[in-house]
């Protein structure tokens, strides 16, 4: 067996992204269509939508089968649609970056849509094939819910000291969410009102969960030695990792939900691909999977940023805010974006692309060079796990 | 003809206050309280729990199952396969429901009693909102075994009918409650047959009188006919309709010695007359009884309103979460162990255990070695919980947990009759059948997990 990794064999040479909000105007039609317009407008009309050999679109419940893209398109290509739970938006690209790499296409194009708000439910929903119904139906903010106490209770938080880390992620992420136009919250968020907010499920109020919104992104993908063709501003793929897991958190008596496998081993493979040996102080910054407040908690953990145990001081010391030496979602992440969750593994990448290229407006960071996208699908126990490493350079 | 083995009961552990009815209504009510079935219980439900406690070697021996209610879960699908699944009975076991009528316990009893079967008597006896029969009723269930007469507690006598047609209480099939004539009427009627009764007692000269009625002026006037058995009363349960003579013989058993005489009065439809003699096993009957009353759960205060609403008889708004789905027929059958039973697999060849079962093997990936195991009478540990506002349910909040049951394997299921509160981790847990849903007709039974009380 051999997982070779294809550093630098590709590249990102145009991204869109719609506003992610309640589009209440929009079908996943306009969404497609709107993300997909602004990312062939992005490379100054050197791509145009006939140049593009093929598609992937991934959606978990918008649309069905590649029709999804073609259709609202008017194009007849091979397109593939994806669905990999929370990270169906991630894996559509790294099937499309698989297929440039291969050789097989010159030109693809990834998209992620989701349309949820012509559903009248809170939350996330899913429809599931039939079944004998003995399986628990758990609510994304219950089932992740059960990574808080555990974390406090293995690494001895006090209630007060778990309140506040998860606190502060909110907050953090609420801040640059304030700072983006294209989030879905735009405003900065106390935190009385995050530990005030009424009760979800647990110890998670309605500010440790992220939103449900609608929403659309795209990326146009070539082969890394033509990207200048098309761009000043590629986006190098370093890395492209998934990890589908056994489910044995659910059903063996080993996981003790402080951790998930699936992200460790994902963002394992993803390091050794992309040459990564200290993630802490080789990243620049990450968009990480923040659907609950103690998922990015952990995941500071899983993804190698924090040591074990260490992580819930290094959001209290400010490691991971904007200003911080390891910013995390300086795009406001799912908290400020929702989660429309197709799109939402391609809209962090849509940051990368724009702070790579100078472009990410008040959040603009100083000259990152590296950065970690990580896509969660799932709930904790049996879950998929997707890591990229993305760079503005070769090598 | 075989020997009355063992008899055991399940109360619910929800408690209805009646002044709760009248504060709601703005009449009725009334002081005291009954029992009622949890949002998440039913008839079936209950007759599980009730025969779960039977001791292990009168299940074993059971030839048939008969179960009766006047309030089953299912019309035309037999409620008595359901049971019988989550006992784990071989297929040769026979399992019968007996009609919906008042009477059609006593039919289930009798042909256990013939064939050395387990009859289950579950009921839930609702009444309209408001009405006399709500107040005095109460829901639960009883289980009876009968086999071996060698190994009988009991023997039954005589069993001396008194059928009489009777426009007592009465409901047109499907409707969601029964009618009644004036019950001073009902009393008259049962008194046509107090003299044939009161002197086939005085030959008897029973040292307990067990009454049933779901008209209270019946029954005092044939408890009167005992000159001076003991009556048992049960204290805040309610008229607990099939289930009500069993609740009431376990009453009169737990004080019985041996050689005593049990009579026993059930009305509806006329009367009938059951009298048993109390062998020398009584003793060791009354010692595992004691020992599980022991593990008394503590009672679940429910709302009026609550009652109402998992009753259908109050709409209220619904969580902003998709509906449940129903469980498919063809997946609920091929799972039908784990579903009905929760008999997990083991791998014959490493031991790992597989909640549910899987085709391979976990630990060393054998596709062919699989053995079952069952885990409904497993104890588990609590290892995570969550309490879930959001999820769809008819008693929110929603609490679930991660179990390990000690063996290697994990699951998750609901808590039930538990509030917020009241569980925590490391907390032992037992397994009880619960409904977890109904949509549109079709019950979701499957097993959710209660603390050990300590």
């Amino acid at each position: 067996m051999a997982r070779n990794g294809f550093k630098d064999r590709v590249a990102i040479v145009g991204m869109g992204c719609t506003q992610f909000k309640e589009h209440w105007d929009c079908s996943a039609d306009d969404l497609v269509v709107s993300a997909m317009s602004e990312c062939l407008e992005s490379t100054g009309g050197k791509v145009a939508l006939s140049d593009v050999d093929a598609f992937w679109v991934g959606t978990q419940g918008s649309g069905m089968a590649g029709v999804t893209v073609s259709r609202p398109m008017h194009v007849s290509a091979p397109v593939t649609r994806v669905e990999n739970y929370c990270a169906t938006g991630s894996d559509s690209l790294r099937n499309a970056a698989y297929a440039v790499a291969s050789g097989a296409y010159d030109i693809v194009m990834a998209v992620g849509v989701e349309k949820l708000k012509d559903s009248p439910y809170s939350g996330l929903t899913a429809a599931w094939p039939p079944s004998d119904g003995t399986k628990v139906d758990w609510t994304a903010p219950a089932s992740f819910s059960l990574l808080a106490p555990a974390y406090a209770k293995k690494y001895g938080l006090t209630d007060r000291e778990l309140r506040d880390v998860l606190t502060h992620i909110a907050w953090k992420n609420h801040q640059n969410g304030a700072l983006n136009s294209r989030a879905q919250f735009r405003k900065a968020v106390s935190k009385e009102t995050i530990e005030k907010s009424a009760s979800v499920a647990g110890p998670l109020g309605v500010f440790d969960c992220s939103g449900v919104a609608d929403g659309s992104a795209a990326a146009i993908i070539v082969r890394a030695e033509d990207a200048h063709r098309y761009t000043d501003n590629p986006v190098y793929v370093k890395a492209l990792s998934l990890t589908s897991g056994t489910g044995g958190g659910l059903r063996e008596s080993v996981q003790d939900f402080t951790t998930f496998p699936e992200v460790e081993q994902s963002a394992r493979e993803a390091y050794e691909h992309a040459g990564i040996t200290d993630p802490r102080t080789q990243i620049s910054f990450a968009e990480v999977h923040d659907c609950f407040t103690p998922t990015e908690l952990v995941l500071m953990e899983d993804l190698g940023f924090s040591p074990r145990g260490t992580a819930w001081r290094d959001v209290l010391d400010g490691v991971f805010d904007l200003s911080g030496a390891l910013p995390i979602n300086p795009d406001g992440g799912l908290k400020s974006f929702g989660h429309p969750i197709g799109a939402s593994g391609l809209r962090m990448l849509f940051e990368c692309w724009l702070q790579f290229s100078g472009r990410a407006g008040d959040r603009q960071l100083v000259d990152p060079k590296l950065a970690v996208t990580h896509n969660l699908g799932g709930q904790p126990g049996e879950c998929v796990s997707f890591v990229s490493v993305v760079g503005k350079e070769l090598g | 003809m075989t020997g009355l083995l063992d008899v055991s009961s399940y109360v619910p552990a929800c408690v209805l206050a009646l002044d709760d009815v009248g504060r709601v209504l703005g009449q009725g009510g009334g002081r005291g309280t009954r029992r009622v079935a949890n949002y998440d219980e039913d008839t079936t439900t209950m007759g599980v729990e009730a025969a779960r406690l039977l001791a292990a070697q009168s299940l074993a021996a059971a030839r048939s199952l008969w179960f009766a209610s006047t309030a089953p879960a299912y019309g035309i699908k037999t409620n008595a396969a359901a049971i019988h699944a989550a006992l784990g009975f071989d297929a040769g076991v026979g399992a019968y429901d007996a009609g919906g009528s008042l009477r059609s316990g006593l039919g289930a009893v009798r042909s256990a009693w013939i064939d050395g079967g387990v009859a289950v008597l579950s009921d839930m006896w609702s009444g309209m909102p408001g009405s006399d029969d709500e107040r005095n009723g109460g829901d639960a269930a009883v289980a009876c075994a009968f086999g071996d007469d060698d190994s009988a507690i009991a023997r039954i006598d005589s069993w001396t009918s008194f059928t009489m047609e009777l426009q007592e209480r009465w409901a047109a099939p499907g409707a969601d409650s029964f009618q009644s004539w004036d019950d001073r009427f009902g009393a008259e009627a049962i008194a046509e047959v107090a003299p044939a009764v009161a002197a086939a007692l005085a030959s008897v000269t029973p040292s307990t009188l067990v009454v049933s009625s779901a008209n209270p002026r019946a029954a005092a006037a044939l408890a009167s006919l005992g000159a001076g058995a003991y009556v048992p009363v049960l204290d805040g349960v309610g008229f607990a309709g099939v289930a009500d003579v069993g609740l009431k013989l376990i009453a009169a058993l737990v004080r019985a010695s041996a050689g005593q005489r049990i009579a026993l009065l059930i009305a509806g439809d006329g009367l009938e007359m059951i009298v048993l003699t109390v062998t020398n096993r009584i003793g060791e009957w009354q010692a595992r009884r004691s020992a599980n009353a022991a593990n008394a759960r503590p009672d679940v205060a429910v709302q009026y309103g609550n009652y109402l609403t998992w009753r259908g008889r109050l709409h209220r708004q619904l969580p902003r979460r998709p509906e449940p789905q129903q469980p498919a027929a063809p997946p609920s059958h091929r799972n039908v162990g784990w579903k009905f039973g929760l008999v997990a697999s083991r791998c014959a060849a490493c031991g790992t255990v597989h909640t549910p079962p899987e085709m391979r093997c976990r630990g060393c990936g054998s596709n062919e070695s699989q053995e079952s195991l069952p885990l409904r009478d497993t104890g588990a540990t609590v290892v995570t919980f969550t309490v879930d506002n959001l999820a769809y349910t008819p008693a929110p909040p929603l609490i679930l947990a991660v179990v390990d049951f000690g063996n290697g394997a994990r699951s998750s299921f609901e808590v039930a009759d538990t509030a917020a509160g009241g569980i925590a981790i490391g907390d032992e847990v037992e397994m009880v059948f619960r409904r977890i849903t109904s949509v549109g007709g079709v019950h979701n039974y499957f097993w959710k997990v209660r603390p050990v009380t300590k």
